[in-house]
């Protein structure tokens, strides 16, 4: 069988961040309280010319050389947020990267597994031999809703991946029979309108927790050997509404296992779950990018990393499923991560304060459904000068009677 | 299997999963929130009594039980349904 897996990944964490602390100080909560238990030092934020098209073209565009381009066949692009209900935001981000015409192109939706359901599809396609040699673009780009004075304020935020999939992978090869699904009809956390983001925080908890069990137990089936969790999986990276979720999703698996002490499974959470909250740790809630953001930050943080170790992934969309999956390390994967400098473009991000969050955060909302936009450039003390003219960024020029046009910065 | 066995199941799980809290502490007719637990603790006593239990109940069902004692009722039922099948 031919190896399939992702020869290419990046993030973008947007240009903009607010300190976790400054939020709950802003809300009245205790700020070392609040960063402990949802594991959020900072969330990202976007300035108004940026969106879902232009958070996800500019995750492809850092990693992709234009023979990458020419090479790709497939591009799939998951988001919960999309600027459009019926001309995918994949269209836009084709057209700027400058893909090739003979290219498969569109969007998946299902929360926060977008990116996970693009990633499969892509994986079969490969797998399937009707590619043609051809590589598949997936890219899942998502960002909050606006959430003044609400509990999940402290989970908000926004992160954009691209990954290129082929049969010549030099970061995780995916195991291709080893995947288990699990799917139920509940509202958790759903978006019935352009603006609202509704649900309840609790449901979507226990319905994470149902699936991944109900998709674990699935995965043991399809394997056909018995699994032994502490050892088969080298490291476990889990869906991330907020990072502190992942302990609740490894402490479920290890007691599945064999019932243990809190101390025990933090022991364990701490060597094989907690490298990949690296990055989300710095952008806060990570929708359907979270694999892929645990990913990277596995790979940057791993102490003891090897080719071949096996990476157990859970995958979650509120709605629901529940997808566990895994793949094998490459031996090229963590030369690759340190090339990348994602602490070092995070690191770039101008931190706002509590009272920028605000304004900014408003004037974003205002926009939506708009027939008319032009984007305030000037905004930040002219931030667009500082970070992004020159630097090859995707950027929101207008919207003109719902036309959007994007430019390069 | 009676209520009684229930409770006594669903308490340890609290008294595991909760720090410096006694046994005599427990009053069912209260929610694990006024203990102290957050929902993840919550959830973890669900799962680790459904487990020991045997029983298979959506977690989702349960998201809206108000005190320790609903939760005993509520599993009590789904074992004497289980048992008439």
């Amino acid at each position: 069988m031919k190896k399939i897996g992702i020869e290419k990944i990046n993030i973008y964490g947007c240009s903009l961040c607010m300190q976790q602390a400054d939020l709950a100080r802003a809300r009245g909560k205790d700020p070392d309280q609040v960063v402990c238990d949802y594991l959020i030092n900072t969330r990202s934020l976007n300035p108004p010319y940026e969106d879902n098209v232009t958070m996800g073209a500019n995750a492809a565009q850092a990693i992709l050389t234009d023979e990458d381009k020419q090479d790709i066949g497939m591009l799939i692009v998951g988001t919960e947020g999309s600027v459009d209900f019926g001309k995918p935001i994949s269209t836009n981000i084709h057209k700027a990267l400058g893909l090739p015409p003979n290219v498969r192109n569109y969007e998946t939706k299902h929360a926060c597994y977008s990116g996970v359901a693009g990633l499969d599809t892509a994986v079969n396609w490969l797998a399937s031999d009707l590619n043609r040699g051809k590589k598949a673009l997936v890219i899942a780009t998502d960002f909050s809703r606006k959430h003044f004075n609400k509990d999940h304020e402290f989970v908000l935020g926004g992160v954009a991946a691209a990954i290129l999939v082929s049969e010549n992978p030099k970061i995780v090869e995916y195991e291709l029979e080893k995947k288990g699904f699990w799917t139920t009809s509940i509202y958790d956390t759903f978006r019935p309108t352009a603006k609202h983001e509704s649900g309840n925080n609790e449901v979507s908890l226990y319905s994470y927790m149902d699936a991944l069990e109900g998709a674990y137990n699935h995965y043991q089936e399809v394997v056909e050997q018995p699994v032994d969790f502490d050892n088969y999986f080298k490291y476990n990276i889990y869906h991330m509404p907020f990072p502190g979720m992942a302990f609740q999703a490894h402490r479920l698996l290890c007691n599945i296992t064999r019932s243990r002490k809190k101390t025990e499974i933090k022991e364990s959470f701490e060597q094989k779950v907690l490298p990949s909250l690296r990055y989300a740790a710095r952008v806060g809630s990570t929708y359907g990018a979270s694999n892929f953001v645990g990913l990277c930050g596995l790979l940057k943080s791993a102490k003891d990393l090897q080719a071949g170790d096996r990476i157990g992934f859970f995958s979650y969309g509120s709605g629901a499923i529940g997808e566990f999956y895994s793949a094998l390390v490459c031996p090229e994967a963590k030369a690759i991560i340190e090339n990348l400098k994602i602490d070092e473009a995070l690191n770039q991000r101008k931190e706002v304060s509590f009272a920028e969050y605000e304004k900014i955060e408003n004037i974003r909302e205002l926009s939506i459904e708009q027939a008319d936009i032009t984007p305030d450039f000037s905004l930040l003390g002219n931030w667009y000068a500082q970070h992004y003219a020159g630097k090859h960024y995707l950027v929101l020029k207008e919207v003109k009677d719902f036309y959007r046009t994007y430019e390069w910065s | 299997m009676d209520k009684e066995q229930i409770y006594a199941v669903v308490k340890k799980y609290i008294l595991e999963n909760l720090e410096d809290l006694q046994d005599s502490d427990i009053d069912p007719q209260k929610s694990m929130k006024d203990y102290g637990a957050n929902s993840l603790d919550i959830i973890e006593v669900v799962s680790c009594s459904m487990r020991e239990l045997k029983i298979k109940i959506p977690r989702s069902e349960l998201a809206d039980i108000k005190t320790i004692d609903e939760l005993a009722d509520k599993f009590l039922a789904n074992m004497s349904a289980e048992a008439n099948q």
